[in-house]
C-alpha cells in the first residue's frame, strides 16, 4: 500500500506554504483542533443547564465535563505535535481537496437536499450521474445509461422488496417506485 | 413447508389483487365509499419491537376487514416523535394514514421530547392494554407486597426499582407505587425489560416494574415472581397474582395500544374504521399472536377510548409533575 | 451423551426434510445479500420476515430466522474486504485487515479467509451453545452494570491498537466518537444534552449512518481523489482459496476468536461489534507471520470474522435460557419463538418441545456449513468487484451508501449525518486521523457512561462495586495489561523510528 500518496492531482499543487513531514498542508490538523476545542466550549455551555444527579450518580453533566477536558487537553497536543513537525512541503504535495473531491461533496449535499423535493429517482440517477463523470468516466453518456439503469434497480430492490417507503417524485411513481 | 410459504405468499397476493378491484369497504359497514386505496399504518419505532408485530398482526388481519391493502411503515427515531410527528403535524386526516399510539403521546410533550400531543390525534380504536407489575427475583425475600412494603418502609431507597428510561411510563407506574404505599424507591433507568431482566435476575437489582408480558416468559420459568398487577380486576392468564388494588393500594397503571389518526378526521370515516377494527379483533389469526406475545387484548370503541385516554393522561401527567 | 443424541436427533429432522434444508439455503443466501448491502442489516430482515414465519411450521420458521441472522454477519464482510465498506457493524474491524490485503491483490484470499473464519466461528459457538447453554447462561448473570462498565473502558483501550501512525491522532478520533454518542437524550436522567434544539437531535446519532459515512461516503471520495491521477487498479493474484500455511498460522486466533465472540455473545447487551473487535486486538497481541496487523493480515480478518459470527451463536444462550435477548437481532428472534409458542427457559432444552429446539441448533449448524460453501463459490465471483474501474464503483457505492442510510429508519436526517460524517471521514483519513477509533468511541462512550452511572445509581455513589466483583477485577486486570502492551509498543516504536519513515508514505484509507 506505500506509494498512493502520488495520486494526488498534478494540476492542484498544494497552495498552502507550511506543510508536514508527508507534504500535506497544515490547515486540517489545526482546524481539527479548533474542532476539538469548539466541542468543548459548546459542552461548557451546554451543561450549565443540566439537572442534578439523582441518589448519588454524578448526574448527566460530569461525563461531558471530563470528555470536554480531554478535548481540550488534546487539541493543545495536536497544535504542539503539528506545529513541531512542520517541514518544507514536498516535491509535488498532493492537494487534499482537488475539485474533483469538492464537486462530489457538492453533489452529496445538493442530492440529500433535493431527495424530498423532487423524489427519489431523478436525485439519485443525478448523483450516480456525477459521481460516474467525476470518477473519471471518458464518456458522459454511458455513464447516464449506467446511472439510470442501476438508480432503477436499486429502486425496485429497495422500494419493493424491502418495503422501504423511498420518497417519491412523480415520475417515481410511473417507475414503479 | 417451504411451498406452504410460497402458497401462503401467494394468496396474499391474490387477495390484496382481488381487494383492488373490488368496490370498496366491503366488509366495513360503512355508509361512505371509503376506503378506495390502500392506508398506510405508520409505526413510530423500529421493525421488531412491541408495537411493530402488534401492529404487523393488525395490519395483517384488518385488511381483510376494510377490502384494502394496509402498508406498515417504520418511521422510528427521538422516541417516537419522528413517526407521531409526522401524524400530527404533516398528514392528510383523510383515513389513509394511521399509526398506533401509546400513552406517550399523552405526556412526553410536558418533558419537551414532543412538540404535539393527544389533541393533535383522532382516537379511533384501543385494541390492547397491558398492566405494569412489579416483579422480583423467585429467591427474593418478599412473597407479597406488604413485606416489600415492610422493608422499603424500614430502609428508604434501599431497594432499587427498574425502568424503561427517565419519565417514560414505567418510570411513573415505579412512582404510582411509591405513592400509593408512601415508599420510597430508588429508580434505576435501563435500555428496555431485557436489560432489566438480566439485572434482576444477576442480583444487583431488587425489582423491575414493566408490562407483565415482557417478564411472561421468566414468571413461567420459574425464575421470578410477581408481587402485584396494576389492575382493577386479576388477569385471567396469571390468576394467582394478585393485584395492587385488591392488597389496598389504589395502582392502576399500565400501557395500552390503539389505532389513531391526525386530528380532524371525518366521524364517518371514523365510523368505518372503527366497526372494521372492532371486528377484526375477534379473529383468531390476531388473538393468537396477541396471545403469544404475551400482549393482552383489550377493545374499546372510538367515545370510550377517547375518554380512557383523556383519564390516562391525567393520572401520567399528575405522577410526572409530583416526580420532578 | 443425551445432549448429542437429541442435536442427532435434531439433524435427522433437518436431513429428512429438503423443504427445509432448501428454505434454510435460501435465508442464508439472503442473509448474505442483505448484510451486504450498507444500511440493509440481518435485524432488519429479519423483522421484515417475522410476520411470514407465522404461516410457516416453526422449525422452519426458526430455521430461516437463524439462518438470515448468521448469513448476515457473514455477508457484511464482503464489502469491507473489497470496499473498505463494512456491510454490517459487526465487520467493522474485519476491514482493518481484509481491505489491505484487498490492495495487496490478496482479496480472494481475505474472503475466503473471512468465510471460514465465519464458519468456525458459528460452529463453535452452537456447540458451546448445545451442550453448554445453561451453564454459560448462569454464568453470563455475573455480568452487570459495573462489569459493563469495565468492559467499555477495556473496549476503549483498543483504540491504540486500531490507532495506525499516530496515539494521538487515535485517541482525538475516539474523542470525537464519544463527543457524538452524548448526543441526545441522556438515558440515566432524561436529560437533552448537546442537541441545540434539534429535534432531529433528541434521539441520538445512531451508529449505522456514521459508520457509512465515515467508511462508504470517505471510500467513494478517497477513489474520486485517486481518480485525478494516474490510477493503478489491484492486482488479483491467482489463488482465490486462504493457503494452508495462513489457515495454521491463524488456527490459534480462529479458535480465541470463536471463544470471545461466544462469550460476548453470551453477555446481553454486547453485540458483534463488540467482540470482533476485542478478538481483533487480542490477535494483534500475538502477532504471527511477517505482515504487520493493519497491513494486510489474514489473522486480522480471522480474528474479526471468527468472533462476529460467534456472537451470533453465543446470543442464542440467554436467548433460549433466561429469555433475555442479547442485542436486536436476537431480539427479532425471541419474537420468533414467542409467536411458535416456546416459552425460553431451561425446560425448552428438556421440556416437551427440546426436539424442536435441538432441530434449530441442528439449523444453525448447517447455515455455518451452508456460510462456508456459498460463501466461498461466492468469493471468487465478488473477487472480480476488485477489477471494476472507479468510475463504475464510485457512483454504486454513494447509491447504496445513501439509499442505505436512509433505509435503515426512512428518514432525511440519517442521510444527514451520513454526508457530514462522510465528509468528516474525508478530512480525517487524509491526515492520518483513523475513523475506526471514532466508531469504538461511539459504540462504547455511551455503554460505558450509562452503566457507571446506573451502578453508581444502585449503589447510591458507592464507587468500591467496580473493584469488588471478580468479573470487573478480570476486565481490570486485563486494561492494565493493554495499556502496558501500548507503552511498550510506543517506545518500540521511537526507537525504530529512522528505519519507518523509509518506508514512504502510507496509503490513504478509512481505518
Amino acid at each position: 500500500m506505500a506509494g498512493d500518496i502520488g495520486r494526488g492531482t498534478p494540476e492542484q499543487p498544494a497552495a498552502v506554504v507550511r506543510a508536514d513531514a508527508a507534504g500535506r498542508p497544515l490547515t486540517v490538523p489545526l482546524g481539527m483542533a479548533v474542532l476539538l476545542l469548539g466541542a468543548a466550549v459548546a459542552i461548557a455551555v451546554d451543561v450549565r443547564g443540566y439537572r442534578e444527579g439523582a441518589g448519588g450518580e454524578p448526574g448527566p453533566a460530569a461525563i461531558p465535563i471530563l470528555v470536554a477536558l480531554l478535548c481540550a487537553a488534546a487539541a493543545i497536543a495536536l497544535v504542539f505535535q503539528t506545529l513541531r513537525s512542520t517541514a518544507p512541503p514536498g516535491e509535488g504535495a498532493p492537494s487534499v481537496f482537488p475539485v474533483r473531491v469538492i464537486a462530489t461533496v457538492a453533489t452529496l449535499t445538493a442530492a440529500g437536499l433535493l431527495l424530498e423535493q423532487i423524489g427519489f429517482f431523478v436525485t439519485f440517477t443525478g448523483l450516480a450521474f456525477a459521481g460516474g463523470l467525476l470518477a473519471g468516466a471518458r464518456r458522459w453518456w454511458t455513464s447516464l445509461g449506467g446511472a439510470v439503469v442501476i438508480t432503477w434497480v436499486v429502486m425496485i430492490f429497495f422500494g419493493r422488496l424491502f418495503a422501504v417507503p423511498l420518497p417519491a417524485g412523480p415520475i417515481d411513481v410511473f417507475l414503479g417506485g | 413447508m417451504r411451498t406452504k410459504f410460497i402458497l401462503a405468499a401467494a394468496a396474499c397476493l391474490l387477495l390484496s389483487a382481488c381487494a383492488d378491484t373490488a368496490t370498496g369497504g366491503s366488509g366495513a359497514g360503512g355508509e361512505s365509499d371509503f376506503p378506495t386505496k390502500p392506508i398506510t399504518a405508520v409505526v413510530a419505532w423500529s421493525a421488531g419491537g412491541g408495537t411493530d408485530v402488534m401492529m404487523r398482526a393488525f395490519a395483517q388481519t384488518a385488511e381483510d376487514h376494510l377490502g384494502r391493502p394496509i402498508n406498515v411503515v417504520n418511521k422510528p427515531g427521538s422516541s417516537g416523535a419522528v413517526g407521531w410527528g409526522e401524524i400530527a403535524h404533516a398528514t392528510q386526516p383523510d383515513g389513509y394514514t394511521l399509526t398506533m399510539v401509546s400513552p406517550e403521546i399523552g405526556f412526553l410533550d410536558e418533558q419537551g421530547l414532543y412538540d404535539f400531543g393527544l389533541d393533535d390525534f383522532t382516537l379511533i380504536t384501543l385494541l390492547n392494554e397491558d398492566p405494569a407489575a412489579l416483579a422480583v427475583r423467585a429467591d427474593a425475600p418478599w412473597d407479597t407486597f406488604e413485606e416489600f412494603i415492610a422493608d422499603a418502609k424500614a430502609d428508604p431507597g434501599a431497594i432499587s426499582v427498574g425502568n424503561s428510561g427517565p419519565g417514560l411510563a414505567w418510570d411513573l407506574a415505579t412512582t404510582a407505587i411509591e405513592r400509593a404505599a408512601d415508599i420510597e424507591l430508588t429508580h434505576v433507568p435501563y435500555d428496555g425489560a431485557a436489560s432489566a431482566t438480566q439485572a434482576v435476575l444477576g442480583g444487583t437489582l431488587d425489582a423491575m416494574a414493566f408490562s407483565v408480558g415482557e417478564v411472561h416468559p421468566q414468571v413461567e420459568a420459574g425464575e421470578m415472581k410477581l408481587l402485584g398487577v396494576a389492575l382493577a380486576e386479576r388477569l385471567e392468564a396469571l390468576p394467582n397474582v394478585p393485584t395492587f388494588v385488591e392488597q389496598g393500594y389504589d395502582v392502576e397503571i399500565g400501557t395500552f395500544r390503539g389505532i389513531a389518526g391526525p386530528a380532524g378526521m371525518d366521524p364517518e370515516i371514523v365510523a368505518t374504521l372503527n366497526d372494521a377494527f372492532v371486528e377484526m379483533a375477534e379473529e383468531d389469526t390476531f388473538a393468537d399472536v396477541m396471545e403469544n406475545n404475551s400482549f393482552g387484548i383489550r377493545v374499546m370503541e372510538t367515545a370510550e377510548f377517547q375518554a380512557f385516554f383523556e383519564d390516562a393522561r391525567d393520572l401520567y401527567v399528575d405522577l410526572l409533575r409530583e416526580s420532578e | 451423551m443425551e445432549i448429542f443424541s437429541s442435536l442427532l436427533g435434531g439433524f435427522g429432522t433437518l436431513f429428512s426434510s429438503p423443504h427445509l434444508i432448501a428454505a434454510l439455503a435460501g435465508a442464508v443466501v439472503a442473509g448474505m445479500v442483505v448484510g451486504a448491502l450498507p444500511g440493509l442489516t440481518a435485524t432488519m430482515a429479519m423483522a421484515l420476515f417475522l410476520p411470514f414465519t407465522f404461516l410457516m411450521e416453526p422449525a422452519t420458521g426458526l430455521a430461516v430466522l437463524m439462518g438470515v441472522f448468521a448469513g448476515g454477519i457473514a455477508g457484511g464482510s464482503i464489502p469491507a474486504i473489497l470496499l473498505n465498506v463494512p456491510g454490517t457493524p459487526a465487520s467493522a474491524a474485519t476491514l482493518l485487515d481484509g481491505y489491505p490485503m484487498t490492495r495487496k491483490g490478496r482479496a480472494g484470499e481475505a474472503l475466503s479467509m473471512a468465510m471460514f473464519a465465519s464458519a468456525v466461528g458459528g460452529l463453535v459457538s452452537a456447540l458451546l451453545m448445545s451442550v453448554l447453554a445453561p451453564v454459560i447462561a448462569r454464568f453470563a448473570l455475573n455480568f452487570q452494570a459495573p462489569e459493563f462498565f469495565v468492559l467499555a473502558i477495556y473496549g476503549l483501550t483498543i483504540i491504540a491498537a486500531v490507532a495506525g501512525k499516530s496515539l494521538l491522532k487515535g485517541y482525538i478520533a475516539g474523542l470525537i466518537g464519544l463527543v457524538v454518542g452524548m448526543v441526545g437524550l441522556d438515558p440515566i436522567a432524561g436529560q437533552l444534552r448537546l442537541t441545540f434544539g434539534s429535534q432531529a437531535l433528541y434521539g441520538g446519532i445512531s451508529l449505522i449512518p456514521v459508520l457509512i459515512g465515515v467508511f462508504g461516503i470517505t471510500q467513494a471520495l478517497v477513489m474520486v481523489r485517486e481518480s485525478s491521477g494516474v490510477t493503478e487498479r489491484p492486482r488479483i493474484s491467482g489463488r482465490t482459496l486462504v493457503s494452508a500455511d495462513d489457515l495454521r498460522s491463524s488456527s490459534g486466533t480462529l479458535v480465541r476468536g470463536s471463544l470471545i465472540g461466544s462469550g460476548i455473545g453470551a453477555i446481553p447487551g454486547t453485540g458483534t461489534d463488540i467482540g470482533a473487535f476485542l478478538s481483533y486486538s487480542e490477535a494483534r497481541r500475538r502477532p504471527k507471520g511477517r505482515i504487520p496487523f493493519g497491513e494486510g493480515n489474514p489473522q486480522g480478518v480471522a480474528a474479526s470474522e471468527s468472533a462476529n459470527n460467534a456472537v451470533v451463536g453465543g446470543s442464542m444462550i440467554p436467548t433460549f435460557t433466561l429469555g433475555i435477548p442479547g442485542e436486536a437481532g436476537t431480539a427479532v428472534l425471541l419474537g420468533g419463538l414467542l409467536i411458535h409458542g416456546l416459552m425460553p427457559g431451561p425446560d425448552l432444552f428438556t421440556g416437551s418441545q427440546s426436539s424442536l429446539v435441538y432441530t434449530i441448533f441442528a439449523s444453525f449448524i448447517v447455515a455455518n456449513v451452508m456460510i462456508l460453501l456459498l460463501g466461498t463459490l461466492a468469493a471468487r465471483l465478488f473477487v472480480h468487484v476488485v477489477r471494476v474501474p472507479n468510475q463504475v464503483l464510485v457512483p454504486v457505492i454513494l447509491l447504496f451508501c445513501m439509499v442505505g442510510s436512509y433505509a435503515i429508519n426512512n428518514r432525511i436526517a440519517d442521510v444527514s449525518v451520513t454526508i457530514v460524517f462522510g465528509i468528516l471521514g474525508y478530512v480525517m483519513v487524509t491526515h492520518e486521523f483513523p475513523v475506526s477509533p471514532l466508531v469504538l468511541g461511539l459504540i462504547l462512550g455511551p455503554m460505558a457512561e450509562t452503566n457507571f452511572r446506573r451502578a453508581m445509581t444502585i449503589t447510591h455513589g458507592d464507587w468500591t462495586i467496580f473493584f469488588t466483583r471478580p468479573a470487573s477485577l478480570v476486565f481490570w486486570a486485563l486494561i492494565v495489561l493493554s495499556l502496558v502492551y501500548v507503552w511498550r509498543s510506543a517506545r518500540r516504536r521511537r526507537v525504530q523510528k529512522p528505519a519507518e519513515s523509509e518506508d514512504g508514505p502510507q496509503a490513504v484509507r478509512p481505518t
